[in-house]
């Protein structure tokens, strides 16, 4: 497709490395909100299993010890139970938090470094709810960005347009909608459109599937599948969803407690289980998987 | 059986006369004293706009700043709750020696009035935005500045509106009492109807302070659905 990512001359450079990537956070650092910016994800639940692995009462790591490395045009799903850190590990990706430990490199370079609010401008992401502004239209939603950067109002509508048309919505149909007037999956695909819309090289996606039903689901897994081979970016997708995790990911981090157990190609994950964890995570897995066999069908 | 054109007015001329219909004297006030009621509604909508603007002014920015950090919004808030339990009219006599009479006083006081419905609901609105909106914005690359101008305050915008249309209402009513210290407005055919005991410009002098604050609500709501359509799907 000509909608391609600009991509880095194919050196060995990888997208994302995480080297020794570290998170603590303190219990009352929730109640006091001394950032305002940063607050806890609303959806993930106060500290209980964090704070139980850690077994220290005033502190404890959502991120402990960390080392990955994200090759450029990988599709990465992260799978990993609630509370395990997955959210806290994005959101280092694009510096809404900052690690206590360790360092992220973007293309070799260190975040650290770089101002967010050019990093994140890099980086697409979006967020369980989707977090489409509602005062705004579809097509204001996705060029909040390009306007920003002041984009010709042609350029921003005819992207609006390609986008609607890569997320599968008609866009003469969409483009003048409130968010309200969407059901959840079509707002699951307006954010998409709106993190893609300055072609970001990397994509952060947190569980953005999580509030839309079985078979919306798979639609937008295969759309999913399809933007990422035809941008070929670099997505980073957090799921605990262990079916979507393996379906999509081109190698899957499974986490747990803040710690990465095994990160590897699906087929290798589940012939060679790194971890007791791992390896109960697939047996459950199959198990479930088992009903679907064992009931005959005409 | 039917009246004719000739008895009619007779009838009507004749209860005007003996005074017995309130709503024949009001019609003929009106009549005679159009062009000072409109003078009278010019200074009272004046009046109000005059104080609800400065009450905007001062209840928004600081209703922004108690959310940002909110050890100090108490410290805002608080000395407009004590203000607004002293009534107005008592603050306008106060008032007096300081800003004597006159159009100036009585803003003064109708602001102190009308700031506390827009502080408030500033707050509230500041406060209610979505984390998680913020969070989303703030991820996509947007600067704190970008994100309070094109989200917070947008979002936050219809509580504030409601916050000012409760302000507008009560300070239209309130407005009345500014006739009392010489500031004019619609509260002069009250205080008249008062002093001469007439019924009729009493009531007058209510419908019309009525029928202003509900013809500006009116207008006001106009005006939201036309800034948020949004909120109206
Ligand atoms: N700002 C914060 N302050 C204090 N604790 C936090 C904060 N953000 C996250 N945590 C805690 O860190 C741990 C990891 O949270 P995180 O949101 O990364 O989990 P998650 O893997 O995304 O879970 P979920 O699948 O439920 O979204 C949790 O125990 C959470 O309560
Ligand atoms: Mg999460």
């Amino acid at each position: 497709m000509n909608d391609s990512f600009e991509k880095k001359s194919t050196g060995a450079v990888p997208a994302i490395e995480y080297r020794n990537v570290c998170k603590r956070f303190e219990r009352t650092d929730a109640k006091r909100g001394h950032s305002r910016r940063v607050r806890k994800d609303s959806l993930s639940e106060a500290g209980a299993s964090g704070i139980a692995s850690s077994g220290q009462k005033d502190g404890f790591y959502a991120v402990n010890d960390l080392s990955a490395t994200v090759r450029d045009g990988e599709l990465i799903t992260i799978l990993g139970s609630s509370g395990c850190g997955k959210t806290t590990l994005l959101k280092m990706t694009n510096r809404l938090y900052e690690p206590d430990g360790g360092s992220i490199l973007l293309f070799g370079q260190d975040i650290q470094k770089q101002d967010p609010v050019q990093l994140r401008r890099k980086m697409g992401y979006v967020i369980q709810q989707a977090g489409l502004f509602p005062h705004m239209t579809v097509e204001d939603n996705i060029s909040v960005i390009p306007r920003l950067l002041k984009w010709e109002p042609e350029r921003c509508r005819d992207r609006v347009t390609e986008l609607l048309d890569l997320v599968g919505l008609d866009p003469d149909q969409y483009r003048s909608r409130y968010p309200s007037q969407l059901s959840g999956g079509q707002q699951q695909r307006v954010g998409l459109a709106r993190a893609l819309a300055t072609k970001p090289r990397v994509m952060l996606l947190d569980e953005p599937f999580g509030a839309v039903d079985a078979i919306t689901r798979l639609n937008l897994q295969n759309e999913l599948l399809r933007i990422h081979r035809e941008t070929g970016g670099t997505f980073l997708f957090v799921t605990h969803d262990i079916h979507e995790a393996f379906r999509l990911g081109n190698r899957v981090m499974i986490m747990n407690a803040g710690r990465l157990l095994q990160m590897d190609r699906p087929e290798t994950i589940v012939r060679n289980p790194a971890d007791p964890f791992v390896e109960t995570l697939i047996r459950s897995a199959m198990e479930q998987e088992r009903f679907w066999y064992s009931t005959p069908r005409e | 059986m039917r009246l004719s054109g000739e008895q009619t007015r007779w009838n009507r001329e004749t209860a005007a006369a003996e005074g017995d219909s309130m709503w024949e004297k009001m019609i003929a006030y009106i009549m005679t004293h159009g062009d000072a009621l409109l003078v009278q509604i010019r200074t009272h909508l004046w009046i109000s706009l005059a104080a609800l603007a400065a009450a905007v002014v001062i209840g928004a920015p600081c209703g922004y700043l108690a959310t940002d950090s909110p050890g100090i919004e108490k410290w805002i808030s608080a000395p407009f709750h004590v203000l607004r339990v002293i009534p107005s009219l008592a603050i306008l006599v106060l008032l007096i020696p300081v800003a004597g009479t006159g159009a100036l006083p009585a803003v003064i006081a109708l602001t102190i009035l009308a700031v506390p419905p827009v502080l408030l609901n500033t707050i509230v609105g500041f406060r209610d935005v979505p984390p998680f909106i913020e969070e989303s914005a703030a991820g996509m690359g947007m600067t704190d500045r970008e994100i309070l101008w094109k989200v917070r305050v947008p979002l936050a915008l219809p509580m504030i509106f409601a916050g000012i249309r409760t302000a507008l209402v009560e300070v239209i009513a309130s407005a009345a009492l500014a006739a009392r210290i010489g500031a004019g407005g619609l509260g002069e055919v009250i205080f008249t109807g008062l002093g001469l005991n007439r019924m009729d410009l009493l009531v007058l002098g209510g419908i019309l302070v009525a029928a202003l604050s509900l013809l500006c609500g009116g207008l006001f709501d106009t005006l939201t659905r036309r800034l948020m359509p949004y909120r109206y799907l």
